[in-house]
């Protein structure tokens, strides 16, 4: 208790002291912490801003360049097939799909106008002619004419493909699935019309899309719903032909799609993952020697983990740039056996020589005793490092998996190290207390390389994998410690990357 | 006058009033802990600039869960162990008879003045000084002096009874002389 009052008394007593001298010694200092820790922070508010106005100013140009290529190719092509069909059913053209044409030109919302036309359920006359807009599950316009006799138009076309909706509502363009390309198609048929082999089309209740390449993209040049035209029908056989025959033929209107490939794609990740490490140290001068044996007897490599937040742009082509804030924390193990002698006295039976013979006789007294103690000392060290990536990447689709590979550099922002060391057998040193910093607070760039897994779970976003290398030439340790500290780490990382524009 | 909060928020912004603030409301307390740790006027003001510029450096690591005023007494006891491990050999005078110590009476810590305390506290050679200052007033345990102050716990725990041995034997002969005065 009165241990406790002392205590007290200690804790609240105030001393003589002249705060204006105190603040006269460490003002110089204090303005030196102050416009570096002020720098630093605008450094980071610097990078972090830019980068989310770089990211932002992307975003917004990469979504106008491609709205607006949407928006103009379909208005466009809408005008063409608006014109086409005009010409093709050689007379007026049936009135709701000019309405629908009419609205879609008014640059609203495609999927919508078309679907109008389409909800219309009924049965494909297979023998008549056919005529009419169709969309499909992409949103996407095409033109559906199929002349399935050979006739090139009339008023019944219009009327037999009013009730051609249910295929159309099956439509399954702009899936990798139900496309087939021109030349496809004529080695499914021969030139007498019989289908040589129906096996790769699709299924009955699907629709076959038939596009071919054209400036640059694939053109949708016709859409055939293989319901109506049943492949195991005879008859069908030759409505196949025949429109094969019209398709390659005729000038049909040709509307661009929206499985074109937009030119920029953006993406925002969110990473985490872990390494193993590898630590080289080096000496600066040649009394580091000693230190380094010392050190790597005491310490051990764990692991480093990292995370952080990625944008990237990613061209068409497969190339693609990423960049953003990564934080990354290499850990590692101080252990230090402390051993330490005392010499304690106690009492006991000791002998004295008694003459010159060696003759001994047994006395009490003290007897010196030597006692060791050892103790374990454990402590978890930890380098943590602020980063801006900047990696280039190139990667190709397979199916919905995609392959490639990034490497780039990292530009480290901020080091903080933490934790303890030894300096010689009996001298352990606590790194952040050191007037004389062991570690450096910056270390520069660093360099990864690494492959890239990545696959679509949800529409918009992936997962992805990636194992890398990264390696940290820079020495950590500050020029005026004589042991240099190098890492190299090698593991994966896992990514959830919600992509825009795509 | 400004609170607390506000003070740690504008020194956590680097304002140069705030930080000036902080020296003239806090430098009282600290230099209490710095004396205790320092055999002189002169060092303990040493050990007070420094830990000062050292609030200052990681005052953005404060988090405000824990008191204020033991987060920065703590920073002033490692800048004056960082100051005794450089200036002063801590293993000194390691005493191995520690069956004759008697306990001393702390009842009389309360007739004398604190300064009289921080006094004689000073007088004690560094290590002694040090771990009586860790165990007695700031409450560590001898393991965690010994890893402090890198010496072993036995050391820490010999320390401690010279140090309270030489603290009873000043404290006697001053309460003798107050009483002779009187």
């Amino acid at each position: 208790m009165n241990w406790e009052k002392f205590k007290n008394n200690m804790h609240d007593h105030e001393s003589q002291v002249d705060p204006n001298e105190i603040w006269g010694a460490i003002e110089p200092e204090v303005n030196v912490i102050n416009k570096s820790k002020k720098d630093k922070r605008r450094f980071l508010l610097f990078w972090l801003f830019g980068g989310l106005g770089v990211s932002l100013i992307s975003t917004l140009v990469i979504w106008s360049m491609n709205t607006g290529q949407i928006t103009k190719t379909d208005q466009m092509s809408m005008s063409e097939a608006t014109n086409q069909t005009e010409t093709l059913a050689d007379g007026e053209p049936e009135s709701s799909i000019t309405e629908s044409i009419s609205e879609a030109n008014s640059g609203n919302n495609l999927n919508a106008e078309f679907t109008k036309e389409n909800d219309t359920p009924g049965n494909v006359d297979t023998n008549g002619n056919s005529e009419t807009l169709a969309t499909g599950n992409e949103g996407f316009p095409v033109t559906e004419d199929s002349n399935l006799k050979g006739e090139s138009s009339s008023e019944k076309t219009t009327e037999n493909f009013k009730n051609h909706s249910h295929a159309v509502q099956e439509n399954k363009v702009g899936t990798d699935e139900a496309l087939i390309s021109l030349p496809e198609m004529q080695e499914l048929i021969n030139e007498e019309g019989s289908v040589i082999n129906n096996s790769a089309l699709p299924n009955d209740n699907e629709t076959i899309a038939i596009f071919e390449e054209g400036q640059g993209a694939m053109q949708a040049i016709y859409v055939l719903p293989t319901q109506a035209i049943s492949l195991t029908d005879v008859d069908d056989r030759s409505i196949l032909s025949n429109l094969f025959d019209f398709a390659s033929n005729f000038p049909l209107p040709i509307l661009e799609n929206n499985y074109t490939q937009k030119p920029f794609s953006f993406g925002v990740s969110a990473i985490g993952g872990a390494s193993l490490v590898n630590r080289q140290f080096s000496q600066k001068d040649s009394a580091a020697i000693d230190l380094i044996t010392l050190r790597e007897s005491t310490e051990k490599t764990l692991e480093a983990h990292h995370y952080g937040l990625m944008f990237s742009l990613k061209h068409k082509s497969g190339f693609s740039l990423t960049t953003g804030i990564q934080r990354t924390s290499i850990a590692e193990r101080f252990d230090y056996n402390e051993s330490f002698e005392e010499v304690i006295t106690i009492q006991g039976i000791d002998t004295l020589f008694v003459d010159i013979n060696l003759d001994t006789i047994a006395i009490m007294g003290e007897i010196p005793m030597v006692r060791t103690t050892t103790f374990n000392n454990r402590n978890f060290n930890t380098h943590k490092l602020l980063d801006i990536p900047f990696l280039i990447g190139y990667e190709r689709q397979f199916g919905k998996w995609n392959l490639g590979a990034r490497a780039g550099i990292l530009a480290n922002l901020a080091m903080k190290s933490e934790g303890r060391i030894l300096q010689d057998p009996s001298n352990i040193l606590e790194v952040e207390l050191q007037e004389t910093p062991i570690y450096r607070p910056n270390i520069g760039l660093s360099y990864q390389f690494g492959l890239h897994i990545r696959r679509e779970i949800l529409p918009n976003l992936d997962l992805s994998f990636s194992p890398m290398l990264r390696v940290l030439p820079n020495d950590f340790s500050s020029s005026s410690y004589n042991v240099s500290q190098k890492y190299t780490l090698f593991g994966g990382q896992i990514g959830l990357t919600f992509r825009i524009g795509d | 006058m400004i609170s607390e909060k506000q003070l740690i928020k504008d020194c956590q912004h680097y304002k140069k009033a705030a930080q000036f603030e902080l020296v003239k409301r806090y430098s009282p307390m600290l230099m209490t802990v710095s004396r205790r740790y320092a055999h002189d006027q002169a060092t303990a003001k040493d050990i007070l600039q420094e830990s000062f510029i050292r609030i200052f450096s990681n005052i953005q690591n404060f988090r405000p869960t824990g008191s204020f005023e033991a987060w920065m007494r703590k920073i002033t006891v490692h800048c004056a162990l960082q100051w005794l491990k450089k200036r002063a050999n801590l293993n000194e005078s390691i005493v191995y008879e520690i069956n004759d110590w008697h306990p001393i009476e702390p009842a009389v810590f309360s007739r004398l003045e604190t300064e009289e305390i921080i006094g004689l506290i000073q007088s004690l050679p560094a290590g002694y000084r040090a771990v009586f200052n860790l165990n007695i007033i700031e409450g560590y345990t001898h393991k965690e002096i010994s890893i402090m102050l890198n010496i072993s716990e036995s050391a820490s725990r010999s320390q401690l009874t010279r140090a309270r041995k030489i603290l009873q034997k000043k404290l006697n002969s001053q309460k003798l002389t107050k009483e002779t005065s009187t």
